[in-house]
């Protein structure tokens, strides 16, 4: 029945031991100093020591030494492994999943991520294999399987910073991984927060039968954290500068009292405004800034607070893109009208933000695709599947559409089946249709919300084609025999609208109408905006990297620099701060900054029991086909071995009371002069 | 250390013991009162030396009225003029001091001394001063016919706490000490013999007849401990951890080295010495130290 240690590092303070020896040699005859008149004498004289190192006092240095000892064997945690090696076997996996999310740089108390790991290794029984797993938000395998446990302590040394959202779900599926293959059941020791935002979510993990996952909780300092969860932009009106007021919100998880922090407005550097904000405990607290102008170029936002612990979240990042116009790119049937899209071209070439710059082209490249913020399908279709692919993706990725349906659509009866389908000619109709149900809230019809639905009821459309919205599109206006006339949503992460109003005067008066003006600027516009940049990305976030950049290099905030193969491609960010996108080489002015902030939920530094993450497992491994088992009473029956340090801390104060007993017997360490001469601090002076 | 009444240590017994003795000194001295000291001026004495011619100014009770009836002519009547010295008892209050291995520490011990050196020199009529060797200056009693209670209390009010060497202190004393007289010493001498001769040497430059009492207690004589023991230096408070049977005979060879360096230095400045231990009885020493000087006779 070998013993073992759960923390052996604590084993280090053995060498304490030492401290009583030591303290036994230099103080035993100094536990009452005798005055003597002068040592002028005595210290001219040469002096040997080795009498002096001799032990007189044997029991009392033992027991001493066995307090220590055992006090050392307390905080190492002992167990025995009888159990364990019948569940695990000696020759089965270790998976040492580390948590490296951001929440893993606030101050520990005790022993660090890196001293756990270290001790993890130094317990495992010989012959037992071990691989090296990081995680955030993705995991990645740090060592494969190995029994080489040096080499698994020099990969501690490759884990990279914190950085990133917790994802538990992201781990326990990669140590699944590497556990599935395994002919014994085999074990996952988790070093981490164990931060309540990161509980399983995704696809449930499903661990081997017979898995042991053993948590291993750092602690940070103080769960008292306070952050900027997000800041809103609010543009000003009017002017020929950019302005906007600034508004950040904070929350601050855990503290007991009011807390008095500095809140600081930084644009490109400069710090333009401080604020002074008290935030109570679980609660948050908005701070507005005045209106703040910006440059035409790329504005760097930055939101800092006075620091706390946790400083991954103490400050947020925004990027305000530069004033740039909408790119168009106008898809028309090879056997269009001038006069056909003559309205549209010119709907679009009148006013400003946006500013639309329209490139009309009767066959659609995908190259087109790189820089164009709008596609405009103006009544055609894709002449390929594989085109038809190439578009979805793009409006997946994050592009814009829209389709203006006409007769050409009608007749072939198909667009993009992501857009709409069943497309055909509407009824033959005496009288002019009438637009009704107009949704002006959508804010696709912002530009024409003045008008209101009057407006549109002005409208005279003799001729339309009949679609049905694809699933994710909202109709939001109808033709009065409720055939749609207008349908806006989005498509993964890009934007679509399908109108059916005829943009030329063959099929109405539409174009002639002061509405349409407004009503085209707005559907291509909100369109558009999916391309538009956000104000700051969240770190786990993937970003697709434009084509058109040849060889995409994004630079992180601490300096790293990662190129994309092939050059297309998506990045994923990981770091909180300004990534900078580069072509070819890393220096210069960046073709793009992008912000990255970490996830609100990773300022919530609350903890979840080791029990929760197992539970979880549990009901997600139970609904697992294979009928993976939950490893929780192993682990339990594992945490009741380990309760032998209470024992052995009984036994301290056992014999620190012996040691009290035996060292107050009072003749201990006192020398006295011979009976002719009493000691004189004890005279009757 | 605790204060006591100044005349505990004039045991009676004690004086009469060295009753017997008379405190001659070896130095003849400016005084103002009788005594039994001898001087070389004549003056108001009991002891006729001379007649002389009446000057003008002469003090007319002086006037021989016999010898004028007899030759009528004024002569004055001289005597040889008999003074007090002065005698200054200087008792070393270093923390040194502060130890004893019997009933008394050597503090204890050379204070008892003093004090009955200056009831007898009082008893002979000299005058009596006190200054504690290292201690407040404000303490000093300068020395006067009357001063026997203050010296004595202030004696009593001493303590040995004080730090400052020995020598040091014997140095600072040769400017502030006034009229030229016997200084007695008592003081474990826990300094450099050299420093210590030098400051003799300045003393009697100033015509300080000096005496010199080294107070020895037998325990830091003999060193009789043994075992391992730690040791706290009384003035320092620094400490030594010494194996006392291995250094005992190396400690007790220093001792009597300096013991012997202090009496050389000290009779090369024209000062005498006595070594007096704390174990032996005071009458003793006081008898032993008066004979020894009665031998010595007249210096100048």
């Amino acid at each position: 029945m070998p013993l073992g240690f759960l923390v052996p590092a604590f084993l280090v303070g053995l060498v304490a031991i030492g401290v009583p020896l030591l303290l036994h040699l230099r103080r035993r005859d100094r536990q009452r100093p005798m005055p003597f008149p002068s040592l002028m004498f005595l210290s001219r004289l040469p002096i040997r020591t080795q009498r002096r190192r001799r032990i007189t006092d044997w029991p009392l240095l033992l027991l001493r030494a066995l307090v220590i000892l055992l006090l050392v064997a307390a905080f190492a945690r002992p167990f025995l492994r009888s159990g364990e090696a019948s569940e695990t076997g000696a020759a089965g996996l270790t998976v040492l999943l580390l948590d490296r999310s951001a929440s893993m740089a606030a101050d520990e108390i005790g022993m660090s991520w890196h001293d756990f790991a270290l001790a993890v290794l130094g317990a495992l029984p010989s012959g037992r294999r071990v691989a090296v797993v990081t995680f955030d938000a993705d995991a990645t395998v740090l060592l494969a399987p190995t029994g080489d446990i040096a080499a698994a302590r020099a990969s501690l040394d490759q884990v990279p910073a914190p950085g990133g959202p917790t994802r538990f779900g992201a781990g326990l599926r990669a140590a699944a991984g590497l556990l599935a293959g395994e002919s014994v059941p085999g074990e996952v020791v988790l070093v981490s927060d164990m931060q309540q935002s990161g509980r399983a979510s995704g696809a449930p993990p499903a661990l081997p039968a017979g898995t042991v996952v053993r948590s291993v909780v750092v602690e940070p300092a103080s769960r008292d954290n306070t952050g900027v969860v997000a800041v809103d932009v609010e543009p000003v009106p009017g002017g020929t500068l950019r302005r906007a007021v600034i508004e950040a919100r904070l929350a601050r998880s855990g503290g007991d009292s009011a807390r008095q922090t500095t809140v600081a407005l930084l644009v490109d550097g400069r710090e333009l405004a401080t604020r002074e904000v008290t935030v109570p405990p679980d609660a948050g607290a908005r701070v507005r800034f005045d209106t703040v102008e910006f440059a035409r170029s790329d504005a760097r936002l930055e939101v800092q607070l006075t620091p706390d612990r946790f400083t991954a979240d103490d400050r947020f990042v925004g990027v305000i893109p530069a004033l740039a116009p909408t790119r168009v790119v106008l898809v028309v049937p090879t056997d269009v009208r001038t006069d056909e899209v003559r309205y549209l071209e010119s709907a679009l070439k009148i006013g400003s933000d946006p500013t639309f710059v329209v490139q009309r082209t009767t066959r659609l490249d995908p190259h087109m695709l790189d820089d164009a913020s709008v596609i405009v399908l103006f009544d055609v279709g894709m002449p390929t599947a594989a085109l038809e692919a190439t578009l979805e993706s793009w409006l997946q990725g994050g592009g814009g559409i829209v389709a203006l349906i006409g007769d050409r659509l009608a007749r072939r009866g198909t667009l993009v089946a992501s857009l709409a389908t069943d497309l055909g000619r509407a009824p033959e109709r005496r009288e002019p249709a009438v637009l009704g149900g107009v949704v002006l809230s959508h804010p696709a019809l912002e530009p024409v919300r003045e008008a209101g639905a009057a407006g549109f009821a002005q409208l005279h459309i003799r001729r339309y084609t009949r679609f049905t919205p694809a699933a994710g599109l909202t109709v939001l206006a109808r033709f009065d025999d409720d055939l749609p006339a207008l349908a806006a949503g989005t498509v993964g992460q890009g934007r679509a609208v399908v109108s059916a109003i005829p943009p030329d005067l063959a099929g109405g008066d539409f174009p002639l109408q002061p509405l349409f003006l407004p009503y085209m600027r707005g559907i291509l516009g909100w369109a558009a905006s999916a391309t538009v940049r956000p104000l700051a990305h969240l770190a786990g976030e993937s970003w697709t990297v434009p084509g058109s950049v040849g060889a995409p290099v994004v630079r992180g905030p601490d300096g790293s620099s990662t190129r994309i193969a092939g050059g297309r491609g998506a990045v994923t960010f990981r770091l909180g701060g300004f990534h900078e996108l580069h072509n070819g080489r890393v220096d210069g002015v960046p073709l793009a900054t992008l912000a990255v902030n970490l996830p609100p939920a990773e300022s919530d530094l609350t903890p979840m029991s080791p029990d929760e993450l197992l539970l979880g497992v549990t009901e997600l491994a139970a609904t697992d086909a294979t009928g993976d088992l939950a490893p929780v009473e192993v682990a339990r029956a594992r945490e009741a071995r380990q309760a032998n340090w209470r024992w052995v801390l009984l036994a301290v104060i056992a014999a620190l009371i012996g040691e009290a007993v035996l060292a107050s017997r009072g003749w201990r360490g006192i020398a006295p002069p011979s009976a002719r001469y009493p000691d004189p601090q004890g005279d009757a002076r | 250390m605790h204060t006591v009444a100044p005349t505990a240590f004039l045991d009676p017994a004690l004086l009469a013991g060295i009753g017997d003795l008379e405190l001659l000194a070896r130095t003849v001295v400016d005084g103002f009162l009788h005594g039994v000291h001898r001087s070389r001026r004549t003056g108001l004495s009991l002891d006729f030396a001379e007649h002389r011619l009446y000057q003008p100014g002469d003090d007319l009770r002086r006037i021989d009225w016999r010898l004028y009836a007899r030759t009528d002519r004024f002569y004055m009547k001289t005597y040889e003029a008999e003074t007090n010295a002065d005698l200054r008892v200087a008792l070393d209050v270093s923390r040194s001091m502060d130890f004893g291995s019997g009933p008394l520490t050597k503090f204890a011990w050379a204070r008892a001394l003093l004090a009955s050196l200056a009831w007898l020199a009082r008893r002979q009529g000299d005058r009596v001063g006190y200054i504690p060797l290292g201690g407040p200056t404000t303490e000093i009693v300068p020395p006067a016919a009357r001063h026997l209670p203050l010296v004595l209390q202030a004696m009593a009010r001493s303590v040995p706490d004080g730090t400052m060497p020995v020598a040091e202190a014997l140095e600072g004393l040769a400017p502030v000490v006034g009229r030229a007289g016997m200084l007695v010493i008592a003081s474990d001498c826990y300094d450099a013999p050299e420093r210590m001769q030098h400051a003799i040497g300045a003393l009697r430059a100033r015509g300080h007849d000096v005496m010199l009492f080294h107070i020895v207690d037998p325990a830091e004589r003999d060193f009789p401990y043994e075992g391992a023991l730690t040791l706290a230096d009384l003035e320092t408070t620094s400490r030594l951890a010494v194996d006392s049977s291995e250094i005992a005979p190396a400690y007790r060879q220093a001792f009597a080295a300096h013991g012997e360096a202090v009496e050389r230095g000290t009779g090369s400045a024209g000062g005498d010495y006595l070594r007096v231990a704390g174990d032996e009885p005071l009458d003793r020493a006081l008898r032993t130290w008066l004979t020894h000087r009665g031998k010595q006779g007249v210096r100048r």
